[in-house]
């Protein structure tokens, strides 16, 4: 059973005003590469989950299973954008601290060396005997203009 | 001639560099000049997932960059084309959004400005296609070729303006300029699951499987791809998938501009093919006799 939580609903719904178009017809989820192999990730619910507020769709990991093919965005009929629902529902989580390791340890990656590929000395030397170019270290600039100390 | 901002990606740059080096032998034949600038990731979808407003500020200094140079961008990757061409929209389309970042930008003395177009490089080679025709020495007759558009050079299609994404036809009419000819397959607009392998390997082999699958029955030689995810997950990823799932199609997978070098005349070796993981002799036999044919009727 969905429990409705009207506080969560409405914080999503401040972002994400779009979702309370969707008539469940399930583009989404006929359109989803994820889907069509695995069936606990289901955008059609996941957005019916969002507009119940239900905390089940921020606790369950699901978002973090999304391609980003944009394939439903592309589909939808009704301008949800499902895509970028989930894609403000996995920033609501970093924001608080919920996002899954991988995410951000791939983030900080890039905002070290602004690569998402660790420079290791494998790459630098394939990449010499190709005769290309070394990289170049960005130093601190992204940190900068993130603001991060 | 025109000079581009060269954007190369990460995982080119890391992972796929035989794809730069060809480029930069068959783009500049084109009469262009490639800029290489202190580029960072563009940065991908994955970043943007933990937040948005990060990702537009990390995209604006990389358009901030190229602009100062009075430059457009040119892009290997259609990841990175999405990004940078998503955030160029939303940030000349808000002015208060621009008016924020710019003050991020202030920092390190960039100011982004709206002045610049970005395209990935297919975009140029399909309007330069008459060129590329004279240029093609060696036409890839009899080769089969699966065309795999992949996702982000297609959609959101507001924003790419490439091709049609429920029916891709520019990749197709590439191939064809190369003397290939392009095979129509059940999966040929399937995502090719690439941003599921590293956490959910099992549903990542089983996409790879049904590609293969299908593109095989179709009878291609091989896969053209334009991006380096769907290079890297059809290519390297296929075999774990194989090894996985035990199946028995396979297929090697080209990047368009490696095919296009090989119909300039260059070897297998020069355009990188032996950098990939899947081979096939029979391709690799085919590709040397067309090679030895074409240097016979010089």
């Amino acid at each position: 059973m969905i429990t409705i939580d009207f506080n969560l609903r409405r914080k999503i719904l401040e972002k994400n005003e779009d979702i309370k178009k969707c008539y469940q017809c399930s583009t989404c989820s006929a359109s989803c590469p994820v889907l069509r192999y695995d069936p606990s990730f289901n955008p059609r619910l996941l957005i019916m989950k969002a507009l119940y507020g239900s905390e089940e769709i921020l606790k369950s990991g699901e978002l973090w299973k999304c391609l980003s093919c944009d394939k439903c965005n592309e589909r939808c009929p009704q301008g949800v954008n499902p895509y970028n629902v989930l894609l403000k529902l996995k920033n609501f989580l970093f924001s608080q601290d919920l996002a899954p390791k991988e995410r951000i340890d791939a983030r900080e990656l890039i905002i070290n060396t602004g690569c998402t590929y660790p420079i290791s000395s494998a790459v630098t030397r394939r990449r010499e005997d190709m005769g290309l170019t070394e990289f170049e270290p960005l130093g601190d600039e992204l940190k900068k203009i993130l603001e991060i100390e | 001639m025109k000079r581009y901002a060269f954007f190369v990606g990460c995982t080119i740059k890391a992972a796929l560099p035989q794809i730069e080096t060809v480029a930069r032998k068959v783009l500049p034949l084109l009469d262009i000049e490639l800029e290489d600038l202190a580029f960072s990731c563009c940065p991908n979808s994955d970043f943007r997932s933990t937040d948005e407003y990060s990702w537009l500020v990390v995209a604006a200094r990389n358009i901030a960059l190229a602009e100062k140079e009075g430059l457009d961008i040119l892009s290997l990757c259609p990841g990175c084309t999405q990004t940078l061409r998503e955030a160029n929209i939303l940030l000349k389309d808000d002015e208060s959004l621009r008016t924020s970042v710019n003050k991020r930008l202030e920092k390190i003395g960039l100011i982004f400005m709206g002045t610049l177009e970005v395209n990935h490089h297919l975009v140029l080679l399909q309007q330069h296609i008459d060129t590329l025709r004279n240029k093609v020495t060696t036409p890839l007759y009899g080769i089969k070729l699966a065309a795999h558009t992949g996702c982000h050079l297609l959609m959101p299609s507001h924003i790419m303006q490439f091709d049609n994404p429920e029916q891709p036809r520019k990749l197709e009419e590439l191939i064809g300029i190369v003397g290939a000819t392009p095979v129509d397959y059940q999966e040929k607009t399937f995502c090719c699951g690439f941003g599921l392998f590293g956490s959910q390997k099992e549903t990542a082999s089983m996409i790879i499987k049904d590609k293969v699958e299908s593109a095989a029955m179709a009878s291609a030689d091989a896969f053209v791809v334009p991006c380096p995810s769907c290079f890297q997950q059809l290519d390297r990823n296929q075999l774990v998938a194989k090894r996985g799932l035990k199946f028995e199609a396979q297929l090697p997978v080209l990047y368009y501009i490696q095919t296009l070098g090989l119909s300039m005349g260059l070897s297998l070796e020069e355009v990188g093919y032996f950098s990939g993981r899947v081979r096939s002799p029979e391709l690799e036999e085919k590709i040397q006799s067309l090679a030895q044919k074409a240097a016979v009727n010089v």
